[in-house]
């Protein structure tokens, strides 16, 4: 048998230098009880669409789609005012309500809490100067009658999960704006296929059945079959593409029917692994991320489209000697392709291929616009509408020339990305060129929250440079992916990814997805210092602290403000220009 | 030229330029002054008191951090030009040569104090940054003595597991005399300072001299010590250039606050004795 140790293997293993298991695979832990799935139950998926169109021909022997469905999914009960999805939140799930009614929150009130009841900002300069005198020289401080009681939302447990419960659900649905959502509805699949947050709060207004499937399962049911992947591409591109396509400052001059069309053509794809962060571990110890990274388009081969990338990053290779070398990066709402086909269409002689390799670094999402759609239908208006320009296709599609790659610096380009560390729109960069170590930033920081610094300065560093530990406010923030109450979100409208302490049940998740090292669990005290402690375990309360921009704070991060030798800044790494001109300056 | 200048050496050296310009002014405007009033010195000393009024300002500036009153590193270079300009005028107002009187001796003496702690803190500031991170990590000045222990107890460690045998006694003395001495605290401050440390070296010397009357398994711990002994050099580099950066601060802060109280004084006494004699 394969799993079965030989003698020699069996003697190694006894006398204790190594020990024989089974190999792990995939379906060793389903995502749920798969003894919830009766026969009735499965019927009841299957006569929804888009599980409906599913045809078991089209799966591999050995995984037919049930497998999928069973193993890759869970049926949860939820009862009235149970929330099951939170607006901001990340998910990597879609759903499918098999029987009651859901109330989808279009809008919440300003007051409605899980947030927190500290203000968004300070906006006295009296409030700002009070944290001289107000701060407490008690460590994490907090109010403890604000966790628990008097919350809006209250918890309770199902299959070992924790479910949030609105209280009074009627009350807020007299406040805010909010459609029913009925039986055979299937939802969330924005969420989990594009990896952006939840758009809106979805709680149960009565009691409901809802199939839940994992983001994993999804992927490989599209991948299988066309007709399941075709609805399901179709209603995305109803209920996402148009509004991606307006965000695009090529894209948006297209009109609606033009959109409707090109996406009618464009496929969806997604490349990489979602939790790359798993497998790379934590970047501040591991010298380089995993390189095997899938390749999405190789140097020379028929660009049979126009790559658009809606989330992640994508990473351009050149060959270089014996092998490839970055040179560089291309990330959300950035174009790869346009340039050669543009140069195609001016010149028929000019061939259609990639002058580059494209990769996808850890995980992304993007469109492929095929060749002849952007030629026959985006090629014309850009045209009539003047819009190449070499600044405006610099900015959305970039062209790597050879001169400008002459100008970089090669291994800080390969540090950043080999480091992942490109993920941050805020990293702290300090020059220790420049850094005396008076640690003003910390104070200042420290000053901002309570007396409570919510990062240290240390971290990786590549020559004169270091990548301090503190949040980045990542643009694929995946701390916030496994988080079971939506405590750690994105800020609506910003790029500050904010902990709800309110919210937040300490359980490490976002400290153990952060792959920077850049979330902490604290024990906090009360006012008079007490260390809070849950009465059930006796164990310490524990809370997840970071970085929070000083969001709430009076002219921005504290840190950078306080550096008296202009050693430290927070910066998009991304944004190559940037980097530079803090470099040069 | 041999090359183009950076933006940070086209920034110093319009700086100095402007500030050449301005101390050329006041002393030309002083010169004239001097030669017309008799009480120019008074404008002087009201000058001065002014400028390091603005100059203490920069240390609240830091401790109100919370305000948004621009960023410190506007702050510090406006403290550094205006204490240029304050040398200026201090001679102006003083002279060269220490005054009579022991307020005023002292109030010079404390001037001198804060414009020489000033200009070496200045200097190090930009000259130490570099020459701690050059080649290896910077390492926090407050984990040193923690990774300092550690060393230690990893040197104790390695010797502990020595035999007690012939053959690894010369190195077992030698541990105990000199090298755990060497790994205890910091060495050799003004050798880190001026970088001729030479402890670790001659520690390792030795160490490369008693190699051999040691047997085979204490050389291998032998080795193991050099690591430790470089380690610990390096870490006394980190930890007295470290430290050398935020001294200057005790004592650039300390004689500016004394000096501000002194000056104050000053002004009391002059003006007291001023409209004792009728002036």
């Amino acid at each position: 048998m394969a799993g079965e140790p030989n003698n020699e293997q069996q003697d190694r293993s006894d006398s204790g230098a190594m020990r024989h298991i089974s190999a792990p695979a995939r379906w060793d832990q389903p995502f749920g009880d798969k003894q919830q799935f009766t026969p009735d139950m499965v019927e009841a998926i299957l006569s929804h669409e888009p599980f409906s169109l599913l045809n078991s021909d089209n799966f591999p022997a050995g995984r037919t789609f049930h497998d999928l469905l069973l193993n890759d999914g869970r049926i949860t009960q939820y009862h009235h005012g149970d929330i099951i999805t939170h607006v901001g939140a990340y998910g990597s799930s879609c759903f499918l309500l098999l029987s009651g009614e859901l109330r989808l929150m279009l809008s919440l009130p300003e007051h409605f809490d899980v947030s927190d009841k500290k203000p968004d900002k300070i906006t006295s300069v009296y409030s700002a100067l009070r944290q001289l005198w107000a701060n407490s020289s008690i460590a994490e401080r907090r109010d403890p009658s604000r966790y628990g009681k008097h919350q809006e939302v209250n918890t309770r447990e199902a299959d070992g999960r924790l479910i949030h419960m609105v209280e009074d659900l009627p009350g807020l649905v007299e406040q805010a704006q909010s459609e029913v959502v009925r039986a055979g509805t299937f939802f969330g699949e924005i969420s989990a296929l594009t990896r952006a947050p939840r758009a809106a709060m979805i709680v149960a207004e009565s009691d409901a059945v809802i199939y839940e499937l994992r983001w994993q399962g999804l992927r490989d049911l599209r991948k299988w079959d066309a007709g399941f992947r075709i609805w399901v591409d179709r209603l995305l591109a109803q209920r996402n593409m148009l509004p991606f396509f307006t965000q695009n400052k090529i894209l948006r001059h297209l009109s609606a029917e033009q959109i409707l069309e090109v996406a009618e053509h464009a496929s969806f794809e997604q490349l990489g692994d979602t939790h790359w962060y798993r497998k790379s571990g934590k970047i501040s110890s591991a010298n380089r991320v995993n390189r095997a990274e899938e390749v999405i388009m190789s140097q020379g081969s028929y660009l049979d489209g126009v790559l658009l990338i809606r989330g992640g990053f994508v990473r351009v290779m050149e060959r270089y000697g014996s092998d490839e070398r970055t040179i560089g990066v291309l990330t959300e709402n950035q174009m790869y392709g346009l340039h050669t086909v543009l140069e195609h269409h001016k010149n028929p002689d000019h061939p259609l291929t990639t002058a580059h390799t494209i990769k996808a670094m850890g995980y992304v999402d993007l469109l492929r616009i095929p060749t002849h759609i952007v030629i026959s239908h985006i090629l014309p208006i850009l045209q009539r509408k003047g819009l190449i320009t070499k600044g405006l296709l610099e900015q959305i599609a970039p062209s790597f020339d050879q001169d400008d790659f002459e100008h970089r610096d090669q291994a800080l380009l390969e540090t950043l990305l080999d480091k992942h560390i490109i993920n941050g729109t805020a990293t702290m960069l300090i020059d220790l060129d420049r850094c005396v170590g008076c640690d003003d930033c910390v104070r200042a920081c420290a000053t901002a929250h309570d007396n409570n610094p919510r990062f240290v300065r240390h971290g990786t560093q590549y020559a004169n440079l270091q990548f301090t530990n503190a949040c980045m406010q990542c643009r694929d923030p995946v701390c916030t992916v496994d988080c079971p109450t939506g405590a750690i979100v994105r800020k609506e409208g910003t790029r500050v990814i904010t902990i709800n302490d309110n919210a937040c049940i300490g359980c490490g998740n976002c400290a153990r997805s952060c792959p920077y090292d850049n979330i902490r669990l604290v024990t906090v005290s009360d006012q008079q210092g007490r260390i809070l402690m849950n009465e059930e375990t006796n164990q310490p309360i524990k809370k997840a602290t970071k970085c929070d921009l000083c969001v709430d704070q009076l002219g921005g991060p504290a840190c950078a403000r306080a550096c008296p030798h202009d050693a430290l800044t927070r910066i998009d790494t991304s944004d190559p220009k940037a980097l530079k001109q803090w470099l040069d300056r | 030229m041999a090359g183009p200048l950076t933006h940070y050496f086209r920034r110093s050296l319009t700086t100095i330029l402007v500030l050449a310009v301005v101390i050329a002014g006041l002393t030309i405007a002083w010169q004239v002054f001097d030669a017309r009033f008799r009480h120019v010195s008074e404008w002087t000393g009201w000058l001065l008191l002014g400028i390091t009024l603005f100059l203490v300002l920069y240390n609240i500036r830091k401790k109100i951090s919370m305000l948004p009153l621009g960023r410190a590193w506007y702050w510090r270079r406006m403290h550094t030009w205006l204490g240029w300009i304050a040398i200026a005028v201090f001679v102006l107002h003083a002279g060269w040569q220490p005054p009579a009187g022991n307020l005023s001796l002292m109030l010079w003496l404390f001037m001198v104090i804060v414009f020489i702690s000033g200009i070496f803190g200045l200097l190090v500031s930009i000259a130490l940054p570099p020459r701690i991170t050059r080649g290896e990590s910077r390492v926090q000045l407050d984990r040193i003595p923690r990774i300092r222990a550690g060393l230690l107890r990893k040197a104790d460690h390695l010797i502990g597991r020595l035999a007690k045998e012939p053959g690894s006694q010369p190195l077992t003395d030698f541990y105990t005399k000199q090298i755990r001495h060497y790994l205890f605290k910091p060495r050799e401050f003004f050798g880190h300072c001026f970088n001729s440390a030479t402890q670790a070296r001659k520690l390792m010397d030795s160490l490369n001299t008693l190699s051999r009357y040691i047997d085979q398994s204490a050389d291998e711990k032998a080795e193991q010590l050099r690591e430790v002994i470089d380690h610990k050099h390096r870490l006394d580099r980190q930890y007295t250039l470290q430290r050398l950066l935020r001294i200057w601060t005790y004592v650039h802060v300390a004689f500016s606050v004394s000096l501000l109280a002194l000056a104050a004084l000053h002004v009391i006494v002059n003006y007291a004795y001023h409209l004792e004699i009728g002036l």
